[in-house]
């Protein structure tokens, strides 16, 4: 008898060490879960969506939409969506850059299949949440066509619909398509396609 | 009329102590921390230095949550400073401003609160340092150092939380780029951001459940694991440098009364008013001029307290590498953000169990006879892991450092890239040679003696050096030492030669001493007046 438990190899004083541990574990389990279910929140599709939807004006810090002609060639625009608290910190994940490119530029851009009626002439309207940390890529430069992400320094293509060119971002910043609505001002056609912002496990489009 | 009993002034010490002894038998353990040995050197200085900052971090963060409100309520400013006069804000943003402009004394004691956590920081970094090089975290004390460890890791997260409850510009974005960093974690990222924020970010829950992090738990933790710290310092004894009479079971130095306690007490006085000069001469973190954090709005210059700010050069350096399994993404900021710390905390905690592994009876356990010498070559590695954190710190000023120099800020990139794989293994090999070299030049003395500057010119018109063998020498003035890992003396005044050094910086502080009769050679005053 004694033989076979030694032939066995499990010791006696380990084996019981590993069953008060997996007996105590659940126990373990039990007193964290009221502590820390409280705090599980899901997230549903927020990760993925904005405020952006179909009709929804594109607006200025100061609510006032835009129309085709306010603004100067080769200059941006943050826009907000056009409902109320719309630039707020509440939409954290609406900011929106309006370009309006130069025309010998805008000719140039390579459109992204799928987004060739994105874009209303000359304007292109791209995400301003930078897809690697979160930041706002503010900065843009002119000469070079590129937005720049002043907190980490990745640097976007515009002439190629914002592909990332430099530093550690690896998604674009994604095309919000706009047209304009039946008063002429700048609307979009629907929410961003593809998730805004920094990458997540559940990215539902995991090609760049 | 009453006749009150007659008070001697004289007696009312021992009688307040043996009332109190009485009471809490508290002679016995007090006479012994009363006696406590704390070793005389300078570097023991600088836990110090932390736990004091540490101290004023609680007085004026005390003040500071009076007046503070971490509430993401929106608000119209209509305090005393002009130019946001009107603006739209958080209640917290608000309520910092008016710290700053309308309660009295309030601006002081927030710079005096953001500058004493830089240098608690500070003082915590430089104290492990001391601890490392030393070997002082070898065993028995390995807890201690994992202690300390925790100790800075919570100090890390405590900053962090700190700088985050203003809700300025700044440190919004900070806080922006930290929910990124959590949302990169593989499979439980998005819930557990969601969680944290309790909801989509930013979010109304977040200040308060930071507010909470940085003026309670963490805190507590803190003072909690100090008491830990301290605690086991008395009971395990500090380390100190080997030395005449010096053992592992004894420290040699001052008695914690009157010596060490009136030292420590100026010492905190003198902290504390750095502290103070700094926080009233020196700005730091204006956040007026950063205005209110909005998702839409960050400004060049973005980084974080410098404690952090190596996190933040990683995510910079690091390339684009997204990684795919099946539907799910493993995003690229993952490894040099939440992985990265990880790793470096782990390896911060586990360093001392790591090296006895690694090193297994090679090395003397206790600190008192692991002296530098021998351990010279082993430090080499560790100024290797902290170029990669220099380089990195560097890199997270990257766009300061490419406009005040002038140089392209992708070529800043690289030169980081660059530079975190080749300089510490440059600085590795570098360092590794001058220890050894060192090894050799201590060898080298044992065997040949210490030079005395004493040249002779002997009859056939060769010139020779003197030398001061270290012990009994052959005919040839060769000395058969062996190196034992301890400095050696290679100066004829370290053999109390020429009388010791006179103490002071700019101006002696005492008359240098006699010089003991020199063991020079007979014929030196013949050589001193031929050059008259």
């Amino acid at each position: 008898m004694q033989q076979t438990f030694d032939d066995t190899g499990i010791k006696r004083r380990p084996m019981l060490k590993a069953a008060i541990a997996i007996g105590a574990a659940p126990l373990g389990l039990a007193i964290a879960a009221p502590l820390v279910g409280a705090l599980i929140t899901n997230p549903g599709k927020d990760p993925i969506t904005t405020a952006w939807k179909e009709g929804i004006r594109l607006v200025r810090d100061d609510g006032t939409p835009i129309q085709p002609g306010d603004m100067h060639t080769g200059s941006i625009e943050t826009v907000f969506p056009g409902i109320p608290d719309g630039n707020t910190n509440k939409y954290a994940d609406s900011p929106t850059l309006l370009i309006h490119m130069r025309p010998e530029d805008a000719a140039k851009v390579k459109v992204q299949p799928g987004y060739e009626t994105a874009h209303y002439g000359d304007y292109f309207a791209y995400s301003k949440i930078c897809t690697h940390a979160g930041c706002p890529a503010s900065l843009y430069e002119q000469q070079t066509q590129r937005l720049l992400c002043p907190c980490h320094q990745s640097q976007f293509d515009l002439l190629e619909s914002c592909k990332p060119v430099f530093g550690p971002a690896s998604r674009r910043l994604p095309q919000l398509p706009i047209k304009l609505d039946s008063a002429g001002y700048f609307v979009a056609q629907s929410d961003y396609r593809v998730p805004i912002g920094p990458a997540l496990w559940e990215h539902p489009d995991n090609d760049k | 009329m009453i006749s009150l009993p007659k008070i001697n002034p004289a007696e009312i010490p021992e009688q307040a102590a043996s009332w109190a002894d009485d009471r809490f038998a508290a002679a016995s353990p007090v006479r012994k921390l009363m006696n406590k040995v704390f070793p005389d050197h300078w570097s023991f200085m600088l836990g110090e230095i932390a736990l004091y900052s540490f101290i004023v971090l609680l007085l004026s963060g005390t003040f500071l949550a009076l007046y503070f409100e971490p509430s993401a309520l929106e608000v119209k400013y209509a305090g005393s400073y002009t130019p946001l006069y009107g603006i739209e804000m958080s209640r917290a943003y608000e309520t910092t401003l008016n710290l700053s402009f309308d309660v009295r004394g309030g601006l002081i004691m927030r710079q005096i609160h953001h500058w004493a956590a830089l240098l608690f920081m500070a003082a915590m970094v430089v104290h492990m340092l001391r601890v490392f090089f030393t070997g002082a975290f070898r065993r028995p004390r390995e807890i201690n150092w994992v202690v300390g460890a925790l100790l800075f890791i919570m100090g890390f997260f405590e900053g962090f939380a700190g700088y985050s409850l203003p809700d300025d510009a700044i440190s919004g974005t900070g806080l922006r780029v930290m929910s990124a960093i959590m949302q990169s974690t593989p499979v439980i990222g998005t819930w557990f951001t969601f969680s944290v924020f309790g909801g989509e970010y930013p979010g109304t829950e977040i200040l308060p459940r930071l507010y909470i992090a940085h003026v309670l738990l963490l805190p507590g933790l803190i003072l909690g694991l100090i008491a830990v710290h301290m605690g086991l310092l008395v009971k395990q004894k500090h380390t100190q440098y080997p030395g005449p009479g010096r053992t592992e079971k004894n420290v040699v130095g001052v008695r914690m009364v009157p010596n060490f306690s009136a030292k420590a007490g100026g010492f905190f006085m003198v902290v504390f008013g750095m502290i103070a000069f700094l926080g009233g001469v020196f700005q730091i973190n204006p956040v007026w001029i950063f205005g209110p954090y909005t998702a839409a709005v960050v400004s060049a210059g973005t980084t974080p307290d410098w404690y952090v700010a190596w996190s933040d050069g990683a995510l910079r350096l690091f390339p684009d590498w997204e990684i795919y399994i099946g539907p799910y993404t493993i995003p690229a900021m993952f490894w040099p953000s939440a992985f990265l710390m990880g790793a470096v905390f782990s390896m911060l905690i586990g360093y001392p169990f790591l090296e006895a592994r690694l090193t297994k009876g090679l090395r003397p356990p206790q600190p008192a006879s692991a002296a530098p010498g021998r351990t010279r070559a082993d430090g080499a590695g560790r100024d290797g892991d902290r170029l990669h954190h220099r380089v990195l710190l560097m890199s997270a000023g990257n766009d300061i450092i490419a406009e005040k120099f002038d140089i392209s800020l992708n070529a800043m990139t690289w030169i980081g890239r660059i530079g975190l794989l080749l300089a510490p293994p440059i600085a590795y090999y570098i360092t590794y040679r001058l220890c050894l070299g060192a090894q050799q030049g201590d060898r080298i003395t044992l065997a040949h003696g210490v030079e005395t500057g004493i040249i002779r010119r002997l009859p056939n018109g060769e010139f020779i050096e003197i030398h001061q063998p270290l012990g009994p020498a052959d005919s040839h003035g060769h000395s058969e030492l062996e190196y034992s890992g301890w400095a050696v003396p290679k100066k004829m005044n370290r053999l109390g030669a020429l009388g010791n050094a006179a103490k002071g910086f700019f101006v002696p502080l005492e008359k240098p001493g006699e010089a003991p009769v020199s063991p020079a050679p007979v014929d030196q005053r013949e050589l001193t007046r031929s050059d008259d």
